[in-house]
């Protein structure tokens, strides 16, 4: 496999994905600083750095949104937030798909070996995403006086 | 020789030729813009600025130059910046007089001389050599331009903070 080249690809795709993550965290611009607090966006950080698959990003995410659920209307935006971005991060998939054409002969290879390859690649579109997403949640609402 | 007569020259060459000389015109327009007085003044302005917010501290202007030349991705540079303003509280480091912001926008904004060279550049070098350009030139182009800003940046903020008394000890 071409990791040159999907390396190159990753970077064109990191920096042209960037304005979409800026208008996410405009987007739920009123959750901050709660009650999407920095630790929450921390531990998502640290989750996406983490994980050996994207299924443990997914479970977290969807535990998230389950508490909020449990906590009632007053937790509905948070909600929204948590669904929305289980959704788009596992958009990132297709992404990761499409960057592999062309590059990798998919066709050949075994259901495992095009999985392991999917994983990988999705796994570090997610990290892409969510350090620019983070960066601008922080910028945008950044510490408060005594904090 | 004329722009016009160095463009007549390079479309004829084949896209291999050209390839390389798309990358020296690359470097040699970035130097030019990178010498611009415009460039030098404002960023000079926002050196001092910030080594007065930092008090001289080298750690978090290293770790922007660092990242800048290590990156390949204009948004690691950004994302850095953006991190570090998040971080500061009203009035300081960062924020101090706006001077993260300023730096920020200074990067990223099309009204802005950087923007402003890559998408001259672009324009210039896609003329001389249409056979070799892509579709990436304008963000490597930013990426250049973000690097010599940050590294005029960084040398003025050491000059700033010597001045100053701060900064590091000399080696």
């Amino acid at each position: 496999m071409n990791q040159r080249e999907i390396g190159q690809r990753l970077i064109r795709w990191s920096d042209a994905r960037e304005p979409d993550t800026v208008s996410k965290a405009e987007t739920y611009r009123t959750l901050r600083p709660k009650p999407l607090t920095n630790a929450q966006l921390s531990s998502l950080q640290g989750i996406v750095e983490a994980a050996p698959a994207y299924s443990e990003v997914r479970d977290y995410i969807r535990n998230q949104g389950d508490k909020a659920s449990r906590a009632g209307p007053a937790q509905a935006e948070m909600r929204n937030f948590w669904l929305d971005l289980d959704q788009t991060l596992g958009s990132l998939r297709n992404d990761a798909e499409a960057m592999l054409v062309g590059v990798v002969e998919l066709g050949s290879m075994t259901k495992k070996e095009k999985q392991t390859e999917l994983d990988e690649l999705h796994r570090r579109l997610m990290r892409e995403y969510v350090q620019h997403f983070v960066a601008h949640c922080l910028y945008l609402t950044p510490e408060m006086e005594g904090e | 020789m004329t722009m016009s007569e160095v463009t007549s020259i390079a479309v004829q060459l084949d896209s291999g030729q050209q390839k390389q000389l798309l990358s020296l015109a690359l470097r040699r327009e970035v130097s030019r813009a990178s010498d611009r007085d415009e460039l030098r003044e404002m960023v000079e302005a926002r050196a001092e600025l910030l080594a007065v917010a930092l008090k001289g501290n080298m750690a978090q202007i290293r770790n922007l130059e660092n990242i800048a030349y290590s990156t390949e991705k204009v948004s690691d540079i950004t994302d850095y910046l953006k991190q570090q303003i998040g971080r500061s509280k009203p009035g300081e480091r960062w924020r101090h007089q706006n001077v993260g912001v300023d730096i920020l926008t200074d990067l990223s904004s099309e009204e802005k001389f950087v923007q402003k060279q890559v998408q001259r550049i672009a324009k210039l070098l896609s003329e001389q050599y249409p056979a070799a350009t892509d579709d990436d030139l304008p963000r490597r182009l930013r990426l250049a331009m973000c690097r010599e800003y940050v590294r005029h940046l960084t040398a003025h903020y050491l000059y700033s903070a010597a001045e100053r008394g701060e900064g590091d000890e000399p080696t």
